[in-house]
């Protein structure tokens, strides 16, 4: 396979491709010490908005994974880049995000009385704060000038244990069509965040290969900001027909990849 | 071909068969309990009826109401309107859902839920959002977006596409439904079908149901978009009006030039009957 000679290193989704909340998916843990011992460089990248490094770690070391082949320092988050955009930023923030994703962010610049004084809205993965009243208030504090929308991702969908669920992109979506503002988005498919996985990894971004369950966030997003090569798995939020999307015509075949599960995949990169 | 009276008018609208006319931003601004007449504009619709000249229907969003409080409503106010001339989406909504058969997930406000009581819920192949406030949150949300995913013939159907609306007496700006249509559009890369202004088949009801063509009528509104733009889409003339949702920045719009804009409802009247 001539993937396997061109790629130097991995950048690889966590929710949907290599676990499912605290499940790993099809021996997704044996690969994955397979592909440590390979030596290959990778890089977990993660879009979540609700989990510090910390508590994923925690879940996939519950989940089964070994604990030579997971760590903190091999995980980028939406969150751990946000950061240090919110520093530059530098203004008070309505977060619409979880409680505990607060711990890795500026504390000192998330303010939540409705007192229209923030200047900024973060849109993370919160269920229990997307109300009404609270999106209005978003709504009424973007419609003043040099206010900024910020999104920690435009995830649209992700697999749960019940079902599909509402990322946070649809109300990232609802709040750009009721102000006119596009949003800064910090996770996947920003090229930023792409770009800042590669540097991680000591690497080019034309050298890396993404591997994703969400053809367009980890996909075609990591394709279109210059990833070497596209890998869409079927597991997780992968649907019927959504290799349809990966525009090879655009991107060439040689690019883009489809297997069934990342166990698979790791298997014939390392096999040949 | 019923013969109506021309007003032969100011030289943007040339001759005026009737008149389409939006209710909330123009002739009032809707609060919680209470109407807020726009200053003149009960007046003006009086004209406008008692003259008998011109057919109008007040063609409106509004997908918190129906035919009959609306009608209340004006009847409390002393307007002098009929039923029959009021158009709200809630009706063209239960007839489009009925005529196709559908069973459907309803997220509408909690005031016109009860009109959809008696079409099968269970089950549901399709959605219909209005503008539902305090009813929209993740949970209900995410059921709706549940419903879209179960199938690819799941349909989106939204009363309106409006983005926000003035709540009234206040200057507070408040979501309209169409921001939550949106975000299910994304979520389910489905298009929602519009049950509503700027619809064609919404203006054409209202067009045939007063028997003239679109050249012949104007509608008036508050909303760029969805009133003038919609209306000057189907082919009918497009007024706006500097009241409710208006913007100074509309007068500006990028790919909407309205063929006239008058300060209120009432300064439109006067012009349309300059002549008369």
């Amino acid at each position: 396979m001539a993937m396997s000679r061109a790629v130097k290193g991995l950048l690889i989704d966590l929710s949907g491709t290599v676990h499912i909340e605290d499940r790993p998916t099809e021996s997704a843990v044996e690969a994955l010490v397979r592909l440590h011992r390979s030596k290959l460089p990778y890089l977990f990248v993660s879009n979540t908005s609700k989990e510090s490094r910390k508590h994923i770690l925690e879940r996939l070391l519950r989940a089964g994974f070994d604990d030579s082949t997971v760590d903190v320092e091999k995980i980028l988050t939406s969150l751990s880049a946000a950061d240090l955009k919110l520093r530059t930023v530098n203004q008070p923030t309505f977060p619409l995000i979880s409680p505990h994703s607060m711990v890795e962010l500026p504390t000192q610049l998330m303010h939540e009385a409705k007192d229209f004084s923030q200047k900024c809205v973060l849109v993370g993965l919160a269920p229990d704060k997307f109300t009404y009243a609270n999106m209005n208030y978003a709504f009424q504090l973007l419609s003043s000038p040099n206010s900024t929308l910020m999104a920690l991702n435009k995830g649209r969908f992700h697999a749960t244990s019940s079902g599909l669920s509402l990322g946070p992109g649809p109300f990232v979506e609802a709040l750009e069509f009721a102000t006119g503002h596009k949003a800064v988005v910090i996770g996947k498919p920003s090229p930023d965040f792409f770009q800042r996985g590669a540097q991680y990894l000591s690497l080019d971004l034309s050298e890396c290969a993404m591997i994703g369950d969400d053809v367009i966030d980890d996909v075609v997003g990591a394709l279109d900001s210059g990833v070497g090569f596209g890998v869409l798995v079927k597991t997780g939020k992968y649907r019927t027909g959504d290799e349809q999307r990966l525009n090879k015509d655009r991107f060439g075949p040689n690019r883009v990849r489809v297997a069934d599960s990342f166990a698979s995949f790791v298997d014939e990169l390392i096999d040949t | 071909m019923t013969s109506h009276s021309t007003l032969n008018v100011s030289k943007q609208l040339g001759s005026v068969k009737a008149v389409l006319c939006d209710i909330h931003g123009v002739l009032f601004d809707d609060g919680d309990h209470d109407q807020f007449p726009i200053p003149g504009s009960v007046h003006a619709l009086n004209r406008l009826s008692t003259s008998g000249k011109v057919p109008f229907r007040l063609v409106s969003n509004e997908s918190a109401c129906t035919p009959d409080t609306v009608f209340k409503k004006f009847q409390k106010l002393k307007v002098d309107v009929e039923k029959s001339q009021i158009f709200v989406t809630v009706p063209a909504a239960y007839s489009v859902i009925k005529e196709r058969h559908l069973r459907p997930f309803v997220l509408v406000h909690k005031n016109v839920q009860h009109c959809f009581d008696d079409l099968d819920q269970s089950n549901p192949n399709c959605v219909l959002l209005g503008d539902a406030v305090d009813n929209f949150h993740y949970d209900s949300l995410n059921e709706a977006f549940r419903v879209l995913m179960s199938s690819p013939q799941t349909q989106l159907f939204a009363l309106g596409q409006g983005k926000f609306y003035r709540k009234g007496g206040t200057e507070e700006l408040c979501l309209d439904v169409g921001p939550f249509t949106k975000a299910l559009e994304f979520a389910t890369g489905k298009e929602a079908e519009i049950i509503g202004k700027p619809s064609k088949t919404y203006f054409g009801a209202a067009l045939k149901d007063m028997r003239v063509d679109a050249s012949e009528a104007v509608m008036i509104g508050d909303d760029i978009v969805n009133d003038v733009g919609g209306a000057q889409s189907c082919g009918m003339k497009g007024v706006l009006v500097r009241t409710g949702k208006y913007r100074p920045s509309d007068e500006d719009h990028p790919t909407v030039q309205p063929d006239l804009i008058v300060d209120n409802f009432a300064q439109f009247i006067d012009i349309l009957f300059k002549d008369g």
